[in-house]
């Protein structure tokens, strides 16, 4: 994958058995494996709006990019706190 | 931005022993925010946190055995409640020696609650045969996040977990995080 999220080895008893690149879904975070040579429609979609790869989970269901998901939670909780909630 | 670095390893001298894994999720690691008061916490101070590095394996008899990982959004609670914090070393665990103050987060190893927390969202998972270890390493930008928000949010933390069908041995886990 150009540009990869991460990187993923799985070690055996006999030495490096798997490797493998990873993306973060945009939308939601979470990190995908990316098996070799697989159909890039099992491996979700790309957000035309953010420009990066999201899961099949979030694939369809609009663009929310996580960070703005963040600061949503953060100023949720900073308001919650300040009323003494 | 410190780094640090949490093993489910008793070695340093604190948390609770591992657990035996079962047909259920077990937490190696636990790391959130809490609202009440760590070792560096005044009340109401919360830190965004950021898991860019997974190391995990068993240190059982060897056996293949199908084992299951996962790293999960949950709604942590307090050191008290979750057991086996780590919040009183945390000034030890800075991967540079000048991040001496310790984080800010709570974390936990081998909690013994595993009710204490209300997992959420899975945002990472891998099956692995038990002889196998596994290693994932993000590239900046794509770290596993959890915001800043105290026990009212969505989820305020993250927890590490393995399960097995059949293995009932013991399994480890590194992270290495940074605190924003």
């Amino acid at each position: 994958m150009l540009k990869p999220g991460g990187y993923a080895v799985i070690f055996g008893p006999l030495g490096v058995q798997k490797e493998c690149d990873t993306f973060s879904c945009c939308h939601c975070n979470s990190v995908v494996h990316i098996k070799p040579k697989c159909n890039p429609s099992d491996l979700g979609g790309q957000c035309r709006l953010c420009d990066k790869p999201v899961c099949p989970k979030c694939v369809g269901k609009g663009c929310a990019p996580f960070e703005m998901k963040l600061e949503k939670w953060e100023a949720r909780d900073r308001a919650l706190r300040s009323y003494g909630l | 931005m410190a780094n640090f670095a949490i093993a489910n390893s008793t070695a340093m001298g604190a948390g609770n022993v591992q657990a035996a894994i079962a047909a259920t999720y077990k937490s190696l690691v636990v790391i959130g925010n809490s609202t009440t008061s760590t070792a560096n916490l005044g009340s109401g101070m919360l830190r965004r946190g950021k898991l860019y590095d997974i190391l995990i394996g068993t240190n059982g008899t060897p056996a293949d055995n199908f084992m299951e990982f996962d790293v999960t959004r949950v709604t942590v609670g307090t050191s008290s409640v979750l057991g086996g914090g780590l919040s009183s070393l945390s000034s030890t665990m800075g991967l540079d020696p000048a991040d001496s103050n310790g984080f800010i987060n709570l974390a936990t190893i081998n909690t013994s609650i595993e009710t204490a927390m209300t997992a959420t969202t899975e945002v990472w998972y891998v099956g692995i045969n038990q002889r196998a270890s596994y290693r994932w390493v993000a590239a900046p930008g794509s770290e596993i996040v959890w915001p800043a928000v105290s026990s009212v949010g969505p989820s305020n933390g993250i927890a590490l977990r393995a399960r097995s069908a059949a293995y009932t041995g013991t399994a480890t886990a590194t992270t290495l995080w940074q605190e924003q």
